[in-house]
């Protein structure tokens, strides 16, 4: 029985490296019905599996069309707005500086965080136990920089020249400190 | 207000749970546009989704194995 579903595995070894797929089988209880579908192929079990991966193909398809859709959205929102400012410019628009509208703290000849030190922000925000545990087990460097990254809405890039280190390096502590907090968080 | 579709076979993806699970990326967006016209905006986005969720409930799903053929 396990000849079968090792040839299976051999057999479509490419299309289950699809990440469509891999992430499909991620979840445990797909996984479970994929080897049953082996093991006893009736036409019910896979039914199931075809039901269920149904429902993961569809909802990967929904959330990607949906982020994609807000993002350019946004952004011919914004071409739109300012086209329609550019033509109907009113003269008291034109003198920024006496009225000067709040354009938040990221100005880019006067660096606002340099010399960043972090001083336990992110952990006063945080309002789920468990979450607020895990952040505190990660070690200093990776929770300023989610700190940067979700509290101050900095990018990689700027995180990278307030902690003076090399933006590789940045993402690379962001991505580990986020696997880390998820190991810990179902741990508890 | 209620919004229902006449054809929702994926209960989960109704339209309020959309907006919930869509919340912070579309504030996200918000944030690049000028402070004026952020709720326009979300409106515009929100109304914008809403237009589209017949189509996305209608995407043609391929099965396990279809799409192992593919």
């Amino acid at each position: 029985m396990s000849d079968e579903i090792n040839n299976f595995f051999l057999c479509n070894k490419e299309k289950l490296d699809d990440p469509l797929i891999r992430n499909f089988l991620k979840e445990s209880s797909n996984y479970n019905l994929l080897l049953t579908a082996l093991q006893e192929p009736s036409h019910e079990n896979q039914a199931n599996l075809d039901q269920a991966f149904k429902k993961h193909y569809k909802e990967v398809k929904i959330i990607s069309y949906i982020s994609k859709l807000i993002h350019f959205f946004a952004i011919d929102y914004d071409k739109k707005v300012n086209l329609y400012y550019e033509r109907n410019i009113l003269s008291i628009d034109s003198q920024p500086d006496s009225i000067g509208f709040y354009e938040g703290e990221k100005s880019d000849d006067k660096f606002y965080w340099e010399g960043y030190e972090f001083k336990g922000e992110l952990l006063d925000l945080v309002t789920t136990k468990s979450l607020f545990n895990a952040l505190k087990k990660l070690p200093n460097k990776q929770i300023a920089i989610l700190d940067l990254k979700y509290n101050k809405d900095l990018n990689n890039k700027e995180i990278a020249r307030v902690l003076k280190e090399s933006e590789q390096s940045i993402s690379y502590h962001h991505k580990k400190s986020l696997r880390r907090l998820k190991e810990l968080i179902q741990v508890d | 207000m209620v919004y229902k579709t006449s054809k929702l076979y994926l209960e989960d993806f109704n339209y309020e749970n959309l907006l919930n699970k869509f919340h912070f990326k579309i504030k996200k967006c918000l944030k690049a546009a000028p402070y004026q016209e952020r709720e326009d905006l979300e409106q515009e986005i929100k109304i914008k989704i809403f237009e589209k969720l017949n189509l996305l409930n209608e995407i043609d799903c391929p099965g396990f194995y279809q799409y192992l053929d593919k």
